[in-house]
């Protein structure tokens, strides 16, 4: 329990930091919020008094104490843009974010874990550099470039996928959990389900290409190092199927290292996501996110970076608890 | 000389290629960093010498022909022209300049910053290890992506920020690398020679510490080259990057996205392969310098 | 001697390096009996590990190896041909072990059973203690003794003729040592093994050993009778070799070294590859490599004085 405690601990100040650097970042805003707040034609008593409101008055501590006060209720401020608060609209969002998310990463995991042992399994140049080529090659194509690509041929040219969104407009279903692909299934509709998949695929492929990449890299590196152990020539020499030895007595030393690494894959899939779902009009925090860029909405372009920032924390946290169950060297207690 | 190298046949070859078994012996011995380091060469040459490798290069900085706007690829626009009616190669010519600008200021900022406080904050250790650790960590909790989005659309978007926010966001991952190789040389006896003849902390830092944690760095700073190019042009994408009318990779791909799907291929299309060939270019490259330089990895690469 | 369980004539390993190729073997003439505990001493880098690694087929890819080899007779693979009849124990027992499995799991692999009371008799064979508890176990909760157990196990499982234990007791401390020799002892007994003991340590050889190979820079110096070739070395580097090693009888005397160095597996070796450290050496040692020579019918040594006494 001491190393949870010690963790948990740790975590809890690094989200602290975070808060803090993202408070900092936001004073750094050449323009004065309360005149940004107030909109273009607000007369100067007007934005005194939203000056006021929003309590931009007071001095710096203050509003820092203030902002904390504000994050532990869980109010994380209102939008410029809409007024609303953000929490309430960040809620919304999240599910249709982490729902490409989780299938990107585990989509990723799939192809990429095999990969990454076969290119590490013989010493064959060729399809070692083959493997190395594909996986070089998806962490190098920008995104947004990618699922441009796809609109244009699958959706555009053969019309066989849907161009964006999370549904056809005329498929309506009741949104319970806000993961469309449960949320379909328990409307127990068939169709309702393969209108969600079919959305899904541009966006998760998109998605999963930067994490496979790494993933595939990952892996080869970490297995590679797994092989030259003197445990791996004792057990081929014990007759232990290759197969066994690679998939299961290698890889499983191969994935404690590289589950670290897929708190990275997951966090570049979350921050990606507002490069992707520009494209595919998916209504994530990530589109909530550059509609606030290009309206320079400060309070949003901060709340949702604290919010994926701290989704990220607790998202290694996991693993790293994950991976100490998976060593058993590594004592929890 | 011309007795040295006769006398000595593998002389030309071994000042082309490097001594036998040697880190850029291995390299060259590397058919996909060869063609890396291609790509990368013919697109430096294309960045440095964009306003005589095109007869558009007013247009490549910015100035529009409506007339001849949206042309497909032809003789005269071997790659089209764009929304303005500017040649899309004299765009991306010049687009490589911003793109080379970006790469090499965001990993030089980023790596002095870095080396410095990862080499302070091994060398000294105690409580200025434990402070700037903290601080490093924080920094490394933001995923990079994201924190370069807040930094850029909190300074405003144009270059310079462009290349101050990517380098908010990388600086940490050298300061740890930095600090790391700085503990063991701590303890190596050149360094604590130095300290025992009195030279000041500061010297001993720059002139034996930092020296000699350089080379990890070296080779996570050309594989980093790749990736500063990718970020650049997602935050030129959503609106935070250079502003018009300055090339860049990214806008050209914000500004053909509508054309795209309506027929007009060639503004977005070139643009993002150029990006993905140069990024690939700068990976490739890093991945291989990194199994060449590893000497695990000794024989097998 | 009766038929040789494994008989290997001229086995040469060389491997491509960036910096050139190294001859790890040069010529290894060696033949192992049925039964017998084969010890095999030399300074790091004279090519024991090579050459069984070799024979079980463990040399990198890109190693060449050649010679004849004949397994209870009948001509075999030269590289790996060893295999299917014998099982390795290695020298860090840590290492041999997979960290993330327990012992129960890595022994059935090997073993091809799953049956808890089948593996349980294994891990009692070995003389581990608790073996139902011992196969829940994972290798970090054991002592280095107890992990040298369970990779005897493992080898035991896999049930070979011919064990080979590649400096098996290096890495423990001496209790622990003297215990694993005496079981090694003890197996070779019951089940009528055959072990190749390879050790840099004269004293556990002769503790263990029926008989004795010194290698030497790639080749057989001296082979035979433990007691033959420890009493009484017919080649210079045995008996060097033998004068650098310190015993009880030896105490306030001053250790022997040998000066010089093994000579570089990358050099090319002409005449005999100890010339340049002897002390009894003249100019025909130098002309052509000495050939194994028998001094009596259990004693051999590759030195063209040994008939001088030197």
């Amino acid at each position: 329990m001491r190393y949870l405690l010690r963790r948990l601990l740790t975590s809890l100040g690094v989200v602290l930091g975070v808060v803090t650097i993202t408070f900092v970042v936001a004073r750094l805003v050449p323009s004065d919020p309360a005149a940004l707040y107030a909109g273009p034609r607000a007369r100067p008593a007007q934005v005194e008094q939203v000056r006021q409101d929003l309590n931009l008055d007071a001095s710096i501590p203050a509003q820092y104490v203030s902002y904390l006060g504000d994050l532990f209720t869980g109010d994380l401020g209102i939008s410029f843009a809409n007024r609303r608060p953000i929490a309430e609209d960040l809620l919304n969002f999240l599910p249709a974010t982490l729902e490409l998310a989780l299938l990107a990463t585990g989509l990723s995991m799939a192809i990429g874990i095999p990969l990454g042992v076969w290119a590490a399994a013989r010493q064959d140049r060729r399809r070692d550099n083959g493997i190395r080529l594909v996986a070089v090659t998806s962490v190098s194509v920008p995104v947004f470039w990618s699922a441009l690509i796809l609109q244009l041929f699958f959706a555009n040219r053969l019309g066989l996928l849907p161009l964006s969104g999370r549904t056809s407009s005329d498929v309506e279903f009741a949104e319970r959990t806000g993961f469309f692909l449960i949320d379909s299934v328990l409307s127990g509709s068939p169709s309702n389900v393969g209108d969600v998949l079919t959305h899904l695929v541009m966006p998760v492929i998109v998605m999963a290409a930067y994490p496979l990449g790494l993933t595939i890299r990952l892996i080869r590196g970490s297995m590679l190092e797994v092989l030259g152990e003197p445990f791996i020539e004792a057990a081929r020499l014990g007759g232990v199927p290759e197969r066994t030895v690679l998939f299961r007595l290698a890889l499983k030393n191969a994935l404690a290292p590289a589950l670290t690494i897929l708190g990275l894959t997951f966090a570049y899939s979350v921050s990606s996501a507002f490069l992707v779902e520009a494209v595919f009009n998916w209504p994530g925090i990530g589109r909530y996110l550059t509609d606030a860029i290009i309206r320079v909405d400060f309070p949003v372009i901060t709340a949702a970076t604290l919010v994926i920032t701290v989704i990220y924390v607790l998202v290694n946290l996991l693993l790293d608890l994950l991976q100490a169950r998976l060593d058993p060297r590594v004592e929890l207690e | 000389m011309t007795t040295t190298i006769r006398s000595n046949p593998g002389f030309l070859r071994r000042s082309l290629f490097g001594e036998p078994g040697s880190a850029r012996w291995r390299y060259r011995k590397s058919p996909l960093g060869l063609l890396a380091a291609g790509v990368i060469a013919l697109f430096s040459l294309g960045a440095l010498l964009a306003p005589w490798l095109t007869p558009y290069a007013d247009q490549g900085r910015g100035t529009p022909d409506l007339p001849s706007r949206l042309q497909g690829p032809s003789t005269s626009h071997w790659l089209g022209t764009d929304d303005l009616g500017r040649d899309v190669l004299a765009r991306l010519l010049f687009g490589a300049r911003t793109a080379l600008i970006v790469a090499i200021g965001v990993v030089v900022i980023a790596v002095v910053v870095g080396v410095l406080v990862g080499a302070i904050a091994g060398y000294f250790g105690r409580w200025v290890d434990e402070v700037l650790m903290r601080i490093t960590d924080t920094f490394l909790a933001f995923p990079p992506l994201l924190l370069a989005v807040i930094v850029a659309a909190a300074l405003g978007a144009n270059l310079r920020n462009t290349i101050i926010a990517i380098a908010v966001s990388w600086w940490p991952w050298y300061a740890r690398q930095v600090r790391s190789q700085v503990l063991s040389l701590r303890e190596r006896p050149f360094v604590q020679a130095v300290q025992a003849i009195g030279v000041p902390d500061h010297q001993i830092i720059v002139r034996h510490v930092i020296p000699n944690a350089m080379a990890p760095v070296w080779v996570q700073a050309t594989a980093d080259l790749g990736a500063a190019v990718l970020t650049a042009a997602g935050l030129s994408f959503v609106g935070l990057g250079p502003r018009p009318p300055t090339a860049d990779w990214g806008v050209m791909i914000a500004d053909g996205r509508q054309l795209v799907l309506s027929g007009q291929w060639w503004v977005a299309g070139f643009a993002g392969i150029a990006i993905t060939l140069t990024a690939l270019a700068f990976n490739l490259m890093g991945d291989v310098i990194r199994d060449v330089t590893d000497p695990k990895a000794n024989g097998r690469a | 001697m009766t038929a040789p369980l494994l008989s290997v004539r001229d086995l040469r390993v060389t491997f491509q390096t960036p910096t050139g190729v190294v001859r790890a073997v040069r010529g290894i003439d060696l033949d192992v009996a049925p039964g017998e505990i084969l010890g095999v001493v030399g300074e790091s880098g004279c090519g024991k590990s090579a050459t069984f690694r070799a024979l079980l087929g463990l040399s990198p890819a890109s190693a060449s190896v050649v010679g004849d080899v004949r397994w209870d007779g009948t001509p075999t693979d030269t590289s790996g041909g060893l295999q299917p009849h014998a099982a390795m124990i290695y020298q860090n027992p840590g290492a041999a072990l997979n960290p993330v499995f327990t012992i129960g799991q890595q022994l059935a692999l090997v073993a091809g059973t799953d049956d808890p009371v089948r593996l349980s008799e294994l891990l009692d064979q070995v003389g581990l203690p608790d073996p139902p508890k011992a196969l829940q176990a994972y290798p970090h909760e054991f002592s280095g003794g107890m992990r040298q157990r369970a990779v005897i196990a493992f080898a035991l499982a896999q049930k070979p003729r011919l064990l080979i234990a590649d400096e098996p007791t290096t890495a423990l401390d001496v209790t622990t040592q003297a215990q694993i020799l005496d079981l090694l002892a003890s197996i070779r007994e019951e089940r009528n093994l055959t072990v190749v003991f390879v050790s840099h340590d004269l004293a556990v050889i002769s503790r263990i050993a029926d008989r004795v190979a010194v290698l030497y820079a790639g080749r057989v110096a001296e082979i035979g009778a433990v007691d033959d070739v420890l009493q009484r070395p017919t080649h210079p580097y045995a008996a060097a070799l033998i004068r650098s090693t310190p015993s009880p009888a030896m105490v306030g005397e001053d250790l022997a070294t040998i000066p010089g160095l093994v000579p570089d597996g990358r050099a090319e070796i002409f005449g005999c590859a100890f010339a340049d450290r002897c002390d009894h050496v003249i100019d025909a040692c130098r002309a052509e490599t000495p050939p194994l020579r028998a001094t009596s019918p259990t004693h051999a040594a590759a030195c063209i004085r040994v008939e001088d006494g030197a």
